[in-house]
């Protein structure tokens, strides 16, 4: 039976083309996992657009182009395929990648569909095809494919390239984000059910909730800078996302919208994660705001965002607000709306543009940054500090019940190791002398 | 565009949200994130969720609208399920500010024109005013002030308005009873009822009043969902605390689903908070779905600050207008006596104790927090629980009728020489002093003609104490003895037993009961006035609600009911009484019942040695297990 969605030309291209011999693919999700062998030339077979490995460089790619469908309008023509093309060039390792096919060869086989779009195998082919036409390699000429059958669809074609994620040489090219959107389509497909996913992936279920969990964070915060910032741009931040995503999780709302306000304008402003963790707390971003209204610089600047900022028209009548009580207002009293204002007005903007302040000045964004930057620091140091003076009471004590404790242990496992030929009791008895000179130490400090 | 609509799916309700094209990606995120947990099903565009946790989080909806300026759609069933919800916190509100003194007068010409003949008396009549004046009610009064009376004339006036076409009522078996014959004498007309005994039971269409239990509920849903939704249902959940784990719970998160289905919904219990502020959540989600966070402070949903008396203050304040409680001091109870027997453990049995402490010590961090450490914590309590009462009981394990949190292994002895010869020589030369005081009590008691009700948590000890006490023909009850109600064909069952106990001429002088199978829905107080804990653990509300069995309106002013606390000096029996004061205080300070602590414990120099407190349980366990060995040196 003829597949109509498929071009049909490059189908019989490839169905009088394929030998007749067979390799497994253990990946594929059916029982016949032996398919048919092909050899095609490089230029000939396409890149396949939806390989998740590529999908944050798309966005960008996207983004740069102004053009929405790039991949999507018609994925196998020439403009979505030569910058698919051009992502899979500047991949890291990519050089590496051809150093080594011009060595060792094609070792293992491509994946391509029955139209010939390459479901596993794209980075090789790319760099198969960068040696043909940049290096005039004349080996490099074919790509030697497993032939997926013609009525192979979507939803197989995503099992297959989660099936090959798994292997661990091929996962190492996946980025955060782009894993992330790989587990995210799965569960979407898979009726948002975790524990399959979790298992398809050959992972545990709470890491792959963890992951799905990061990627909301950042879809957000992507949203929210309007095209300022792109998924990509945070591929190196994924510990902040990690520990907001982990620590907002079963938090009231209000603890859950300063937290996040505060990772999301400190993430921005370039504020290190291992900084931002003294701030999970409810009060953060009445902290970060705080500090950042005294400083002189951005006084003038919070002013301007906050005149600049529209508000929302309430809408008449709404079953929300008649629920909620209340009409259109921040849900919460802190500053975590305001946190999110600046974030908004100042994630849309680059680094070199200048912002008019309400007073008549001008100031680079650059400059505004970094010194939003210092603030989340330096609230962040404040509230280090708070954390340490609560805690510095009891650690004395802590620390010496925990001792106790182990001293206790010690003298009850005694009988039963001197009872052994391997004991050395010169050994213990210098332990117990240098214990008690400690003890005598601490005597004396403490009167 | 964000579209949402309501629809149910096998008889669950589920809220469908999809986005359209175009919608902002981050809007859907903080959707996904926010209803995360009540997702069942989905795609691409949209997210399948639970109606209980689309209410609970609904306000991520407008925080969308503003944050991402997404627009938001509701379906015509969703948004009829809102605006219900929206007039119900609107007449929440209206009732907050109704200041204006009832007329209790109308009220009573009322429930006569609605062919309800019981008298209420005076306070029932004041918490009936109340309750009809708030769209849903709780009632948290006390045992025996006649909870059920004022809910079923609240059913009658709603139906004479209107208002309500019949009732569901969710309790236990063991509260079946009451409802029965209450209904029969309150009524001109007794009411059509229908008991639920599961998916067998036929459910006729002219059925007024359903009794059903919480596990009925859940395996049976659609069943009883059709016959709330099928007319205006009352539905009552009776010792409504029971689903105080919320939708984690399987008897909870049904209860919540039939929460949107009910005309009406009210709440009893005495105890509605034993652990403090957090437990009330799934109370107010259950009666008002949606609004429990316009209802309490943010302060209350972190469970483990849930007795600071910030806390504590914050929510009393919050919920003061939604309840009502007659309190035992309202209801003029006479008096009751605590005895607190504290003895030293017998000179083997300290000997086991001691080794137990040593066994544990040392070997806990200071905040354990993953789950086999706390599972492990959780068994030890039960160790020393047992060796403090009887140290035979360490070596058999959990008996099969034990309540569920009671199951655990026996002690393991094997290759601990020390403790293994104790247990024997224990076995040989002594008694538990508790055995022995337990029998001289009712020895004592028997020779006056009185009958006691004694209490362990351990069903090895009811059975050990049967034995032991066979002279005075004990009655037992505990999760092991059958209820007569649909099945089996047991000869002793639960009311057979409480019969015998009731009889005054059955010779049967001593009921044996554990407060898991029997602390809540009987009433003793006609037959004995004298209660002994053999041993008590952490669960408050168990201490409070089998107190009430024999302290309860209808005694006579001149009886005094006893109450004897037997205690292991340096046991963990000191932890168990510290942390039930706690959060005793806790609840009457929630409940605004200063005279709880009066009644329901013993004066605070009876009690223990010092006014200390813990965050919670573990901590007073792990503080025992650790402290007595520093208090040695």
């Amino acid at each position: 039976m003829i597949n109509p969605v498929l071009d049909q030309e490059r189908v019989g291209f490839l169905r009088a083309r394929a030998s007749t011999r067979k390799e497994l693919l253990p990946a594929w999700p059916r029982s016949e996992k032996e398919l048919r062998v092909v050899e095609v030339e490089v230029d000939w077979v396409r890149m396949s657009t939806l390989n998740h490995r590529t999908k944050a460089e798309q966005l960008r790619a996207i983004h740069e182009a102004r053009q929405r469908d790039l991949f999507t309008a018609d994925p196998l023509g020439s403009d979505a395929q030569s910058a698919q093309y051009k992502i899979l060039r500047e991949q890291k390792g990519f050089d590496d990648l051809k150093k080594d096919l011009r060595e060792r060869r094609q070792q293992e086989p491509a994946v391509i569909t029955a139209e010939g779009v390459l479901i596993n195998g794209n980075r090789r082919t790319a760099a198969l095809r960068s040696l043909y036409h940049d290096d005039h390699i004349q080996e490099a000429r074919y790509v030697r494919c497993l032939l997926l059958p013609e009525d192979a669809d979507a939803t197989e074609l995503v099992d297959l390239e989660a099936e090959l994620q798994i292997a661990k040489d091929f996962k190492e090219e996946y980025s955060w984000v782009n894993e992330a959107m790989l587990i995210e389509e799965l569960i979407e497909r898979q009726g948002r059910d975790f524990a399959h996913v979790a298992r398809k992936m050959h992972r545990d279920e709470k890491g792959v909730k963890e992951l799905h969990e990061k990627l909301q964070q950042l879809h957000q915060l992507v949203a929210l800078s309007k095209g300022g910032k792109l998924h990509i741009d945070f591929v190196l931040n994924e510990s902040a996302f990690d520990e907001l995503a982990k620590h907002i999780k079963n938090k009231s709302r209000p603890e859950q919208d300063s937290v996040r306000s505060t990772y999301f304008l400190g993430t921005l402003a370039g504020v290190n994660y291992r900084t931002l963790r003294h701030l999970r707390r409810t009060d953060a971003a009445d902290l970060v705001y705080n500090e950042m209204y005294a400083n002189k610089a951005l006084k003038p600047f919070i002013d301007t965002v906050s005149a600049a900022s529209s508000t929302v028209e309430d809408v008449a009548d709404d079953p929300l607000n008649d629920l909620l009580g209340g009409s259109e207002k921040p849900a919460t009293a802190d500053h975590s709306s305001d946190l999110m204002k600046i974030l908004g007005f100042l994630a849309t903007k680059n680094l070199g543009d200048s912002v008019a302040l309400v007073s008549g000045e001008k100031v680079l964004v650059h400059d505004l940054q970094s010194t939003i930057q210092a603030a989340v620091q330096a609230a962040a140091v404040e509230a280090e500090e708070e954390a340490k003076d609560s805690t510095v009471v009891t650690a004395p004590l802590s620390r010496l019940e925990e001792a106790i404790g182990k001293v206790q242990r010690a003298g009850e496992t005694l009988p039963k190791a001197r009872a052994l030929t391997d004991w050395k009791e010169s050994d213990f008895q210098v332990a117990v002398a240098k214990l008690q000179k400690m003890l005598e130490k601490l005597e004396l400090t403490a009167k | 565009m964000i579209k949402a609509e309501l629809y149910v799916q096998s008889g669950r309700p589920i809220v469908v949200v999809n986005r359209a094209d175009g919608c902002n990606p981050g809007a859907w995120a903080r959707l996904l994130e926010a209803f995360n947990r009540g997702v069942v099903d989905g795609s691409p565009t949209r997210a399948d969720v639970r109606a209980d946790v689309f209410m609970a989080e609904v306000e991520a909806l407008r925080e969308i609208r503003t944050l991402f300026e997404e627009r938001v759609e509701f379906g015509s069933t969703l948004t009829v399920q809102i605006r219900k919800i929206a007039a119900d916190r609107r007449a929440r509100e209206a009732s907050l500010i109704d200041n204006d003194p009832v007329d209790v007068k109308l009220i009573e010409d009322e429930l006569n024109a609605a062919g309800f003949v019981r008298k209420l008396k005076p306070f029932q009549l004041q918490n009936l005013a109340t309750l009809l004046r708030l769209p849903h009610g709780a009632d948290f009064s006390v045992p025996g002030a006649g909870k059920t009376t004022v809910a079923l004339a609240s059913y009658a006036i709603n139906r004479y308005r209107g208002q309500i076409h019949r009732m569901l009522l969710i309790g236990p078996i063991a509260a079946f009873e009451a409802w029965k014959v209450d209904s029969l004498h309150c009524f001109v007309t007794p009411p059509k009822i229908t008991v639920h005994a599961g998916t067998e039971t036929v459910i006729a269409s002219d059925t007024e009043i359903l009794l059903t239990n919480y596990n009925r509920v859940a395996n049976d849903y659609d069943r009883i969902r059709n016959y709330v939704a099928g007319a205006q249902t009352m539905v009552v959940l009776d010792e409504a605390h029971r689903i105080k784990r919320g939708a984690d719970g399987v008897h909870g998160r049904a209860v919540l689903d039939l929460a949107y289905a009910a005309h009406r919904r009210d709440v009893l219990t005495g105890t509605p908070a034993p652990q403090g502020a957090y437990d009330l959540i799934a109370l107010m989600r259950f009666l008002y779905p949606g609004q429990d966070t316009q209802i309490l402070p943010a302060s209350a949903y972190k469970e483990k600050d849930g007795r600071e008396a910030k806390v504590l203050t914050e929510t009393q304040q919050a919920i003061s207008r939604y309840f009502v409680r007659t309190t035992k001091v309202k209801l003029a109870l006479p008096p009751t006596d605590f005895v607190v027997i504290k003895q030293p453990m017998g000179p083997i049995q300290h000997a086991i104790y001691e080794a137990l402490l040593g066994r544990y010590r040392g070997g806990f961090a200071l905040h354990p927090n993953n789950r086999r450490e706390l599972d492990r914590i959780g068994r030890i309590v039960m160790y020393l629980l047992e060796a403090a009462t009887n140290p035979m009981l360490l070596t058999a394990g959990s008996d099969a009728a034990d309540n569920i949190e009671f199951q655990h292994p026996p002690l393991e002895v094997r290759g601990d020489a020390p403790l293994m010869n104790l247990l024997k020589s224990y076995h040989l030369h002594e008694t538990p002093w508790k055995y022995v005081k337990l029998e001289q009590i009712v020895a004592d008691a028997a020779s006056r003609g009185e009958k006691v009700l004694v209490w362990s948590s351990f069903v090895r000890n009811l059975k050990t104490l049967s034995r032991h006490l066979k002279d005075y023909m004990p009655a037992m009850i505990h999760g092991g003895v059958p209820s007569e109600d649909g099945n089996g064909s047991s000869i002793v069952t639960r009311e057979s037993e409480l019969r015998r106990f009731r009889d005054k001429n059955s010779g049967c002088m001593v009921l044996l009961a554990n407060p898991a199978a029997c602390g809540e829905g009987i009433s003793l107080h006609h037959e004995c006035h004298h209660a002994v804990y053999l041993d008590r653990t952490f669960n408050a509300g168990q201490f409070l609600q089998s107190q009430d069995r024999i302290h309860r309106l209808g005694l006579a002013q001149d009886v005094v009911t006893r109450f004897t606390l037997l205690q292991s000096e340096g046991s963990i029996d000191d932890s168990v009484t510290m942390r039930l004061e706690d959060k005793v205080r806790a609840l009457s300070l929630l409940m605004d019942d200063p005279g709880l602590v009066q009644v329901s414990l013993p004066e605070p120099d009876e009690g223990h040695s010092g006014p200390q407190t813990f965050r919670d349980d573990m901590h007073a366990v792990l503080s025992h297990i650790e402290g007595a060995s520093v208090s040695v040196t």
